[in-house]
């Protein structure tokens, strides 16, 4: 639990620095004044019901979508309509989304292994061996030269979330990545993202899957409405004993 | 199971182990179940199947009775040169040659890349076609006769129609030493008017003219028959409906009225119908007829005469069998009276009503019905003989008293006109014959015996109809019909100072019907020259790239072949061989038919059995490494540019390259060695080093650019048409510096820098008209190089990271080049924005070489690295070497040629520009195609992409593009580019027809194309671009990476569908005056030879059509089933 802070990186910088960020759909307020640190090597759950924002706040970090006003500082770059501090950004995050978006016209390797070279301009022998190290983290070295069109769901999961780490990113943001799993494979994909959390990654995850946010949380935020509305360290926050906003006691009441 | 009683009711174990396994039943699997399944599942599918099966097989036997028997192939056969290329100048022939060759070279190597195992199916085609070509035409020849030939003789005036022909005294014709010519009075063929309308096959007009009239004349006594049948059978109908009538009511008292009237009925139907027997019986009546008119003397009299005894005769007639005497000397009277010519129509008529009351005027006589109907039909018959004489013309064999005279024939020397053989052709069957002593032309001469008048036809053999193909003005190009194997070059033999009459071929030959053996040896061996001389070469060159690719991927990637011993020699050897086929099948050709004959086709077997043994076993040979999946890699990329290029090659041999001499292409010789020295140097040295070669080189290069420049004043007199031989140097520059290391992941950002820079100058300079580097500098051209800086100066400090120790360096030298360049006198300014390209171009190189130089210290030592980079040193050592020499050489050469005085003239062309008025055929075709297609599908990818942007003008100004163009047709965009434009910008008028159509169909397809691309980019899921940007993929690389990937492939369809409908679509510029393939088919119809010969032509052109579509479509397939394609397919 307390993984994070008596390491010798720079732990005193946060990671991640959102000031009074707002952002409207339209006319809908969707997030509302969300003020938020996150220290290296957190690892964050974000829980809270449909409609609640937490996709839409985490999606905010790497300017998937925009926001109108405050601010979010990444890794000591602050977000803003200057395209060379996203690309830079987006360099140092990477994302899991909840229907994989894995590259259907590529293979396996190919997803991993285009970004490093697209990007960081990585000699292809060295980004494919890159990406085979990360298949072989995530366990599915042998897919290597398949599409995703012939994997399991679990499968390209795995090959999503070593994609979003071949670009080597500091933070890791993953938008409810079991949701849209057989509940026999959440489990395959769970234990990479344990075991990524061991390595001191920095994490974002929004997700419903309790049994992950206790064991692995440092910490967890429930949001509602577009609002925080309550975050704690996951044994205070699914401890009974403890005084919950009534909005988190209503919803802990459910999924418990 | 046994026990059973103890077993749980809710769960059972079957044991399946005793039951056995059994093979299915016979009628399930195989062709029974196929069929079954396919062709005769339920009857409604059995009906579909059998009414197809009969629709194909009609359909089938009804096409091949017209090939066979009517068609006139040498509509296609004669006029393949203009559906191929029009008027191309011939001249310039071998660079379209060279193009197809370079096709089926590209074709090779892209079966030696995808399609393997497709080609080994179709190298036993092509093996099929290489001994059928070989092998078929000689044995035609041998085994079936040539068919004889029937050449009018004698001095009588042929009528046909309007025309008069008096048979040629003398012929030209051409014949082969060792055949044998001779000649025969024909008789059979002259026997009565059907042989001799048959009378068809090579012959002279004259003799075509009197199978015509005999022809004339069978369709008229049909004709005129049917014309009385017509008169007289309502007469008859009633009658014997009235005699029906009667026979019924007569009959109502039996009880065997049904079958009476069906009798009746019969005999109904046997007055339309005349059996053989009573045709014979007419014909011998009208002989004897014939006889009896000829003593006639009094017509006028002779008619009341006959007229009245006809009306005796008739009322005397009885129901008796036969016509009385009386009668019979009567009608004899009349029709005598009648051929005088006057009142026939009259007296015709009246005849047959008469006849007719008679038959009416006889109801009460029911109960004899049998015999009163017998005499009806046999006088009927008689009456429509008569009335068919009376209107036909005479006999043309009776006219012309042909097969009756003897003939005078001879065989001359065509120089010295002196009689070889001749002699009297005559009743007796005399033949004159004679065997040819050398290949050339002779003379028959032939008339009627001196002194007599007379029509005769010969039959000849070995006498063949010409085809002259006029090569030039001045040259002319003889060929026999019937093969293709003697040529004869120059003019025709001379008679009194005129060119001799030669046979030549006339449409009118192939009107009659065509038996089997006539049709093989008509066109069997003709077509198969052609396809011999067209496709043999093309197929031999596919094989030659197959074998290469596959040798190519061996070489690049395959470590086991490096390490065997002769391996590689092996590889190049079996690389080469089917060139050394290929080579001596051109050898042969042109050998002067010294392989003709039994030799000739043995070794062209041969061949076609070594190439295709090569094509079947290159793979064995050449062992699949496990390293084989690179080279695949790489032969891949190496065919993707190949065919990228390949439209620009075929575009700029067809056109020709102004300005392309040898000194030019040995400055780009130099260029290019240049800058492959410089991607060395950046592979092999680091830092400081590298910096100070680049540096020196650089001077070096402008130095020699400088001296060339100088020179380049004399004799760049269109600096224009040297702008596609600088764009080539600089893609080709560019491509260097990307070769082998695209893999590498593209380009990094320096070189796009550089790019960048480069563009900006390059536009920059392009863009202003100012004179950019002109005599001692010019403060324009100073701005240019300073706006330079400040694009670039803003663009680094803008962008990112930055490796700015040899960008520094690059760009200071091309900055302190450029305006160092303005102190020069010497040069223009397009001469400049080349140079200046070219020393980018040689920059980038450098970059791409340091940026690889992590592969090189790992290749040092590694054995299996390709070949140029395992011994960089050597390597370049070898092109520093080179390249000097070149350097030196080069400006010297020039100077030189100069101090002579040689280059006051404008240097030679190697490929000098055609006409593009004369193009046309199906080369029109494919370059409006693929130029078409290449052209349309970047613009309409960008018109796609344009209109999904964000930028609101971009966006509406493609909106309005596309909408504009897919509202109006194509016809209108073409005559709008080819009729308006001139008209709105006179400049305009000097570009060629050709030219402008292309764009309009450009213009025309883009806009279809870019509504298929947006379909595909719509269909992506909004997930995609999201991935793509959260893994930090910049706008364009989305695009490109994963959007327009995904988009392509789903919309490949479409897209060629597209393709192929830009394809068909090309037939529409001949409405604006071009001559494409579909106009050329215009204009071969319009030929006297072959007027009217649509159905041969325009089957032709569509087989044309169709195969070349069916190519796309199959390329689209099995594009479509590569990659996640394939994945996906496997998956279903």
């Amino acid at each position: 639990m307390e993984n994070g802070n008596n390491q010798m990186m720079s732990v005193d910088e946060p990671m991640i620095i959102c000031r009074d960020m707002n952002k409207w759909f339209g006319e809908f307020h969707v997030l509302r004044n969300i003020s938020l640190e996150v220290m290296p090597q957190e690892v964050l759950v974000i829980i809270g019901p449909s409609g609640s924002g937490k996709s839409t706040f985490i999606r905010c970090i790497n300017r998937l979508e925009e926001h109108q006003d405050g601010q979010i500082i990444v890794d000591g770059i602050e977000l803003s309509h200057d395209v060379q501090n996203i690309a830079d950004i987006r360099r140092e995050t990477g994302m899991v989304f909840q229907q994989f978006n894995l590259f259907p016209h590529l293979t396996v390797m190919d997803n991993i292994s285009l970004a490093p070279m697209k990007v960081r301009h990585w000699a292809r022998d060295k980004a494919e061996q890159r990406a085979m190290e990360l298949l072989e983290r995530v366990g599915i070295p042998e897919q290597a030269y398949k599409y995703p069109g012939q994997l399991s769901g679990g499968q390209q999961q795995r090959v999503a979330i070593a994609r979003a780490l071949a670009m080597e990113p500091k933070i890791m943001l993953f938008d409810e990545p079991t949701s849209a799993l057989d509940p026999e494979m959440i489990k395959e994909v769970l234990d990479v993202m344990k075991e990524l959390a061991r390595t001191y990654m920095t994490m974002l995850v929004v997700t419903h899957e309790m049994g992950f946010a206790r064991e692995v949380a440092d910490r967890i935020i429930f949001m509602d409405m577009g609002r925080i509305v309550e975050q704690g360290p996951p044994e205070n926050f699914f401890n009974p004993d403890i005084e919950h906003h009534p909005r988190t006691q209503e919803f802990l009441d459910q999924i418990l | 199971m046994a026990d059973s009683k103890d077993m749980d009711l809710n769960q059972s174990i079957i044991n399946y182990d005793e039951e056995p396994v059994r093979p299915p039943p016979t009628l399930e699997v195989g062709l029974p179940a196929w069929l079954r399944q396919n062709l005769f599942g339920s009857p409604a599918d059995i009906v579909v199947s059998i009414l197809m099966s009969i629709l194909v097989l009609v359909l089938v036997v009804g096409f091949f009775d017209w090939a066979v028997r009517t068609a006139n192939w040498f509509t296609i056969i004669n006029n393949q040169r203009l559906f191929m290329m029009e008027r191309f100048e011939s001249s310039m022939e071998w660079r379209l040659a060279l193009t197809v060759l370079l096709s089926a070279l590209l074709t090779g190597f892209s079966f030696a890349a995808w399609g393997r195992k497709l080609l080994r199916m179709l190298t036993m085609v092509a093996l099929a076609t290489l001994v059928l070509v070989a092998v078929l035409p000689s044995l035609i020849n041998a085994t079936i006769a040539q068919p004889k030939s029937y050449l009018t003789s004698g001095n009588i005036d042929i009528i046909d129609r309007a025309s008069a022909l008096r048979p040629q005294k003398n012929l030209a014709f051409i014949a082969q030493a060792g055949e044998t010519v001779s000649l025969e009075l024909a008789r059979d063929e002259v026997a009565d008017v059907e042989t001799l309308s048959n009378l068809s096959g090579f012959s002279d007009r004259a003799a075509n003219a009197l199978g015509n009239a005999a022809r004339n004349r069978l369709d008229q006594i049909e004709l005129t028959g049917l014309t009385f049948d017509r008169m007289v059978s309502r007469e008859l109908t009633e009658a014997l409906e009235e005699r029906t009538r009667l026979a019924i009511r007569t009959f109502t008292r039996t009880n065997d009225m049904e079958a009476s009237t069906f009798d009746y009925m019969g005999y109904l139907g046997d007055y339309f119908t005349a059996s053989d027997a009573s045709i014979a019986e007419l014909k011998a009546w009208l002989k004897r007829l014939d006889a009896a008119v000829a003593g006639l003397e009094e017509p006028e009299a002779a008619i009341q005469a006959a007229a009245s005894a006809v009306d005796d005769a008739v009322a005397n007639m009885t129901a008796a069998d036969q016509m009385t005497a009386e009668a019979r000397a009567a009608l004899q009277e009349l029709t005598a009276a009648l051929q005088s010519g006057q009142q026939i129509e009259d007296l015709g008529e009246r005849l047959i009503l008469d006849l007719s009351e008679d038959l009416i005027g006889q109801p009460d006589q029911a109960d004899e019905d049998e015999d009163l109907i017998r005499p009806v039909k046999w006088e009927t018959l008689f009456l429509r003989d008569m009335f068919v004489r009376l209107l036909t013309p005479q006999s043309v064999i009776a006219i012309y008293d042909l097969g009756q005279s003897p003939m005078q024939v001879a065989i001359r020397d065509a120089e010295t006109f002196e009689v070889l053989a001749g002699g009297l052709v005559g009743l007796a069957g005399e033949t004159v014959s004679y065997v040819i002593p050398r290949d050339g032309w002779y003379i028959l001469s032939k008339d009627a015996v001196e002194g007599q008048e007379g029509t005769g036809i010969l039959a000849a053999r070995g006498i063949f109809p010409i085809v002259e193909r006029t090569l030039s003005a001045s040259e002319s190009q003889f060929v026999r019909l019937t093969d293709n194997e003697l040529e004869i070059f120059g003019s025709r033999p001379q008679i009194d100072g005129k060119d001799a009459p030669i046979a030549a071929l006339i449409d009118n030959q192939y009107r009659g019907l065509r038996d089997l053996p006539t049709y093989l040896v008509h066109f069997i061996p003709l077509f198969l020259k052609q396809i011999e001389l067209l496709l043999l070469p093309f197929f031999i060159t596919v094989a030659w790239g197959y074998v290469l690719g596959r040798a190519v991927a061996h070489l690049l990637g395959e470590q086991t072949v490096f390490n065997s011993n002769n391996s590689r020699a092996t590889v190049l050897a079996v690389a080469m061989s089917p060139l050394l086929i290929l080579l001596a099948y051109f050898a042969f050709l042109d050998g002067n038919g010294a392989l003709d004959g039994l030799p000739g086709i043995v070794l062209k077997i041969l061949a076609a059995f070594a190439t295709a043994l090569l094509v079947q076993r290159v793979e064995g040979w050449l062992k699949r490494a496990n390293s084989g999946e690179e080279a695949e890699g790489t032969i891949t990329r190496l065919l993707i540019y190949g065919w990228g290029v390949y439209p620009f090659a075929m575009y700029l041999m067809a056109s020709g390259i102004g300005g392309l001499s040898g000194a030019a292409i040995g400055s780009m010789a130099g260029g290019l060695l240049w800058l492959l020295l410089m991607y060395f140097i950046g592979l092999n040295f680091f830092g400081g080093a590298g910096y100070m070669l680049l540096i020196g080189g650089f001077f070096l290069q402008i130095a020699q650019g400088y001296v060339i420049n100088i020179v380049w004043e004399n004799w760049t007199a269109e600096p224009i048409s040297s702008v596609l031989f600088w764009i080539i140097l600089a893609i080709v520059g560019v491509g260097l510096g990307l070769l082998g290391f695209a893999r590498r992941g593209g380009i990094d950002a320096n070189a796009k820098r550089i790019g960048y820079l480069v563009s900006c100058v390059v536009f920059i300079s392009i863009f202003t008209n100012t004179n950019l580097v002109s005599v001692g500098g010019d403060g324009s051209a100073a701005t240019m190089v300073a706006i330079a800086m400040v694009l670039w100066l803003g663009w680094m400090f803008f962008s990112g990271t930055l490796h700015w120790s040899s960008n520094r360096v690059i760009i200071g030298l091309l900055l302190l080049t450029f305006l160092w360049m303005q102190t020069w006198t010497h040069v223009d300014r397009w001469s400049t924005v080349y140079f200046i390209i070219w020393l980018a171009g040689g920059a980038l190189a450098f970059k791409r070489g340091e940026w690889a130089q992590g592969d090189k210290l790992k290749w040092k030592r590694d054995e299996s690295a390709p070949l140029l980079y395992r011994y960089p040193g050597r390597t370049m050592g070898a092109l520093a070497l080179a390249w000097f020499i070149v350097l030196l050489i080069i400006p010297s050469f020039v100077l030189g040629l100069e101090a002579q005085g040689a280059l006051q003239a404008s240097p030679q062309d190697l490929l000098p520009l055609s006409d593009k008025r004369l193009w046309g055929g199906l080369m029109l075709t494919m370059q409006l195609t693929i130029l078409g297609i290449g052209a349309s599908f970047p613009i309409g990818l960008l018109l796609a992409l344009g209109r999904r942007s964000k930028l609101t003008v971009v966006k509406y100004t493609c909106v309005v593009y596309i909408e504009t163009v897919r509202g109006v047709p194509l016809i209108t965009i073409l005559f709008m580019a080819v009729l308006m434009v001139p008209l709105i910008d006179p400049t305009l008028a000097s570009v060629e027809n050709a030219v402008r159509a292309w764009v309009g169909i450009t213009m025309f397809s883009a806009a279809y194309l870019a509504e298929n691309v947006r379909g595909g980019l719509q269909s992506l899921d909004r997930g995609q671009t999201e991935a793509a940007q959260a893994i930090g993929l910049s706008g364009w690389q989305t695009t490109l990476y994963i959007l327009l990937p995904q988009a392509l492939r789903a919309v490949i369809p479409a897209l060629v569908g597209q393709f192929i409908s830009l394809f068909k679509d090309t037939s529409l510029v001949f409405i604006v005056g071009l001559a494409e393939i579909t106009g050329i088919a215009y204009r071969v119809v319009a030929q006297p030879e072959f007027l009217q010969r649509r159905q041969e032509t325009f089957l032709y052109v569509a087989i044309i059509y169709f195969v070349f579509s069916y190519i796309m479509s199959y390329i689209s397939r099995r594009v479509e089933a590569t990659g996640s394609g394939a994945a996906r397919a496997q998956q279903l």
